[in-house]
């Protein structure tokens, strides 16, 4: 009779030989994925990549669903946050210092323009690619059912970005950054005071003063690089977070299987399938075979490794390689700050061009009233809609109206923009830029 | 499917990012001031040919000036010596110092060392050997003796020493003689910064100009014509004739804007004469100290001489009011009370008297007075009181003595 | 990124530095100290010597004293010559190579030292 004897001890040179295994082993307590209880295995048991579902459904990978909108927003923050932090190595936020800075950059640190310029275009197209974000989402009506918070987060993700955009501006402390500040922080101060302050406590709150100067400087760049970016680093993680425990990202109901059925009968010719139970993400099975799916039918999920973390790598060398591209062209830097010089016309950075044309005709209602209540119209969008049919589909014809009317607005805000830098010159007069050179100030 | 062609735009991504990252590595490998500085090697080499001296030591890399500041502000850099590494030597100047036979310095009417034409002038040196390489009669006769890889030789070197002396950079050419080349003597020194050390002066104090640039355009501003892009900035009147005898050379330089391409500076540089508009800062020409000597000495006396007249204007309107508080007085005592009263009254709706004299300090006393007439009683006992005390006030004012002291 | 941060222009006075013109340097006989870069410069007889003024125990700049040097900070002591004749101090005080610069000017480059206290003089 064949008894288990125990282990045999291994002897030394066994043990010398096992030792770089052994090494590896204790870091990784994973293998390579080849095969799928391995890339199952991967994706819960490794710290970076357990944020991601074991799989992922096959719509989500569909470059021209989603548009990989979402993933290059989420690349160019990556971005942001490592050009960023290396910028942080030898920028100084003093007032005499800050400009200084800047100059060396220009030719003898080296690389140091070629991550200015990658953060400055990656700001710029941030603020554009989560716009294009919303966009979509809102054009595959993502937002419905259990999604519904989801957008609210999106949309406070939004304003942080213009923020952080926004406090970044100021730190090159050259005459650009020094008047759209104080343009937006004029904006600012049009918000109702709280009655017994002297002076309007909104834009004192944001310039430790009242006018901008050292202490304004010190404030942006504290919330530039530590306070802003904690705050949007933790709502990202909430976002995608929500995202895991939707089910992943919005699709249209499966036609193949829509959802996990068992089989109830097999035969040599045919199965049959039944509602099965709902997949449930906190629990794990263990089974035996080669292939997870085991008494079931064929589904559209297919696993992280590698189709999804691939699909997230291609958006990332893209976006990278596009900034890079972009890098080739320098970052503005103007004269020095001077505060007794204001150019003529000073315009605040261009995602506040539509703010500023508004406010050029009324300050409170264009500055202050009008972008509040858009942030709050947009934020109550999935409270009012009630279909609920689109989720998962482009511009589904039942919702053929609300995509009509949020094309109208995204269009005139546009405009605004557009106006704003191209249309207006000295004392925010109307000017037309092909007869005059266009001048940003 | 799909998969396979996510992976092959994976690959394809992948070589683009490090393609692109590789352009940005060979920028920095290549850096516009290593041009000067390899051309100034292989300047010192092609001297070491015939001087039979070992070229100087050379470290190549940014050199640059720190002056710090004594309020630990942020230092002021110039970095000007990374591309201008010539500034100090004698072989790179086009001229040297006259000497007479005994050699002593030979100097001109004011003082200043005469110049003459420098021999050991590297430029022109060059410039000759580059004439004799390329000289057609001696590579004509290599020829005809067949010695054309000889005169290839000669051909190529002239080439290299020709590509010396000038340098591309973004699209411009710059004469590197004008880079390399010694800094002029300015009035009676011998050699360059023999009275303002470069490592003490720096060289943006005097030339303006953006210390800290590397580039030739961040450093210097735009150096040719053209090399502006005009920002349109409204109208402005022009001159309808050009007069090119008299119309300054600069006046395109100050009067556009450079584009904002450009780094603007925070001071431009300076050329040509302008140049000692910065040694007024520290310097100032004699008649300037005179002036300031003579302020001096004329100011205290022109404050002494304000403050008399103001209290000699007071003084005056003091002599006024006095005068007329004493015609009070007299007519307080002579007419009475309530004469006075009425007489004042009739002198203020008076309409023949000019406003100005109706509404002397006396208008004051008429209210307190119609104050006092609405007392009767009061008015008799404060009416002695008043007139004691308009009494004493005015023996007070011993008016001889203030008049004393004014006329000092 | 590690080309980045390595600091191109430091903002320390460059290792080779000038002393002046050598008719003004061997004018006058004696020993100067020189704060910035840290350096007794020595002057006998239209001859010059640099030796540095940093201690070779921790980085002090060390005082002058009758029989030598002497290092404030753990008391580490050379004599004139900057052997080390007492104190924590591993090595001897070290001169500086002397070399005419292009220009005329003499310069020093501490990139190049040499123990030897004969050699180590310079004659303009």
């Amino acid at each position: 009779m064949a008894v288990f004897q125990g282990n045999r001890g291994e002897s030394w040179t066994e043990y010398l030989l096992n030792l770089p295994k052994l090494f590896v082993r204790s870091i990784f307590r994973h293998n390579y994925p080849n095969n799928d209880v391995d890339r199952s295995e991967i994706i819960f048991k490794n710290f970076f990549l357990h944020f991601h579902p074991v799989k992922c459904h096959k719509n989500s990978l569909d470059p021209f669903y989603t548009l990989g909108l979402g993933a290059i927003t989420t690349s160019l923050f990556l971005l942001l946050t490592i050009t960023g932090i290396l910028l942080m190595f030898f920028y100084i936020p003093a007032e005499d210092r800050a400009y200084t800075i800047m100059k060396d950059w220009q030719n003898t640190t080296p690389f140091a323009m070629m991550y200015r310029n990658m953060h400055r275009w990656s700001a710029h197209m941030m603020v554009l690619f989560v716009f294009l974000h919303m966009s979509r989402v809102f054009y595959t009506g993502s937002y419905k059912g259990e999604r519904r918070f989801n957008w609210v987060i999106g949309i406070i993700l939004m304003v942080l970005t213009l923020l952080l955009s926004f406090t970044g501006y100021l730190l090159p402390w050259d005459q650009l950054a020094f008047w759209a500040i104080t343009v937006g922080s004029n904006i600012a101060g049009y918000a109702p005071n709280i009655p017994g302050f002297e002076y309007n406590i909104n834009r004192v709150m944001l310039l430790a003063s009242t006018e901008v100067g050292q202490d304004a400087l010190i404030r942006f760049y504290v919330l530039h690089v530590a306070l802003l970016p904690l705050f949007m680093g933790t709502l990202i993680g909430v976002h995608f977070w929500r995202i895991r425990k939707d089910g992943g990202l919005s699709r249209p109901p499966d036609k193949l299987r829509p959802e996990p059925y068992r089989v109830v009968q097999r035969s040599d010719t045919k199965e049959s399938y039944a509602p099965g139970v709902k997949r449930t993400y906190g629990l794990m099975e263990l089974v035996r075979g080669t292939c997870p799916t085991v008494d079931k039918g064929p589904y559209n999920f297919v696993f992280t490794w590698p189709h999804l973390l691939r699909a997230e790598m291609v958006a990332f060398l893209a976006t990278t390689a596009l900034i890079l591209l972009l890098s080739f062209i320098d970052a503005p830097l103007e004269e020095p700050a001077n505060a007794s010089h204001p150019p003529n016309p000073s315009k605040a950075p261009w995602y506040f061009l539509g703010l500023q044309e508004m406010v050029a005709y009324n300050a409170f209602w264009g500055g202050i009233a009008i972008p509040g209540l858009i942030v709050v119209g947009l934020m109550v969008i999935p409270y009012l809609d009630r279909n609920p049919q689109g989720e998962g589909v482009w511009f589904h014809r039942s919702r053929y109206l609300a995509i009509f009317f949020y094309t109208l607005f995204m269009t005139f805000q546009g405009i605004l923009i557009i106006v704003g830098t191209y249309f207006r010159g000295a004392n925010w007069g109307w000017i037309w830029p092909w007869t005059e050179t266009f001048s940003r100030h | 499917m799909r998969g396979q062609l996510y992976q092959i735009v994976l690959i394809v991504l992948g070589v683009v990012v490090a393609a692109l990252f590789g352009v940005f590595v060979y920028r920095e490998m290549f850096p516009e001031y290593a041009l000067y500085q390899d051309d100034y090697i292989a300047l010192e080499e092609f001297r070491s040919t015939y001087t039979g001296e070992a070229p100087p030591i050379f470290k190549k890399g940014i050199k640059q000036i720190v002056l710090e500041d004594k309020n630990k502000g942020p230092e002021e850099i110039d970095r000007c010596i990374s591309c201008h590494v010539a500034l100090d030597f004698q072989h790179f100047s086009p001229t040297k110092i006259d000497y007479d036979i005994n050699g002593n310095m030979k100097r001109d009417a004011k003082g200043y060392p005469l110049q003459v034409p420098n021999e050991e002038y590297v430029w022109e040196k060059l410039d000759r050997k580059i004439a004799d390489l390329q000289d057609v009669a001696v590579n004509d006769r290599l020829e005809s003796e067949g010695k054309s890889s000889e005169v290839l030789r000669r051909k190529s070197l002239a080439a290299e020493y020709e590509k010396l002396k000038t340098v591309k950079v973004g699209g411009y050419t710059y004469d590197t003689s004008k880079v390399l080349r010694m800094h002029p003597l300015m009035g009676k020194e011998t050699r360059p910064f023999q009275f303002h050390p470069i490592e003490e002066y720096g060289c943006s104090s005097c030339h303006g100009g953006n210390g800290r640039g590397l580039t030739t355009d961040t450093a210097h501003g735009p150096v040719f014509d053209g090399m502006y892009e005009e920002e349109f900035m409204g109208h402005s009147p022009v001159f309808l004739e050009k007069d090119p005898a008299n119309d300054p050379l600069f006046s395109k330089v100050f009067n556009h804007k450079p584009g904002h391409t450009l780094l603007f500076q925070t001071t431009p540089i300076l050329i040509g004469s302008l140049i000692e508009a910065k040694c007024i800062q520290c310097h100032q020409p004699t008649s300037a100290s005179l002036q300031n000597a003579y302020r001096g000495v004329t100011d205290p006396s022109n404050k002494i001489k304000e403050q008399f007249e103001e209290s000699e204007k007071s003084y005056q309107n003091d002599l006024q009011h006095l005068a007329t508080l004493l015609e009070l007085r007299n007519s307080l005592k002579e007419k009475g009370f309530f004469a006075t009263y009425t007489k004042l009254q009739q002198e203020e709706q008076n309409y023949a008297i000019p406003q100005i004299i109706r509404k002397k300090p006396s208008k004051k006393l008429t209210g307190k007075l119609q104050r006092l007439s609405e007392i009767p009683i009061f008015s008799l006992i404060l009416y002695k009181n008043i007139s004691a005390i308009i009494c004493k006030i005015l023996k007070q004012r011993d008016i001889s003595s203030i008049k004393q002291n004014f006329s000092k | 990124m590690l080309g980045y941060l390595y600091p191109n222009a430091m903002k320390v006075p460059p290792s080779t530095f000038s002393l002046g013109r050598p008719e003004e340097i061997t004018a006058k006989d004696g020993k100067i100290f020189d704060p910035k870069q840290k350096v007794f410069i020595e002057t006998k007889a239209g001859k010059v010597r640099v030796q540095t003024a940093v201690c070779t125990h921790l980085g002090c700049t060390i005082n002058p004293v009758e029989t030598g040097y002497s290092c404030p900070c753990h008391g580490s002591t050379y004599n004139n010559r900057g052997q080390v004749t007492g104190g924590p101090a591993p090595k001897d005080l070290v001169f500086f190579d002397i070399y005419k610069g292009a220009s005329g000017d003499l310069l020093v480059n501490k990139a190049k030292t040499t123990l030897d206290w004969e050699k180590a003089w310079y004659s303009a």
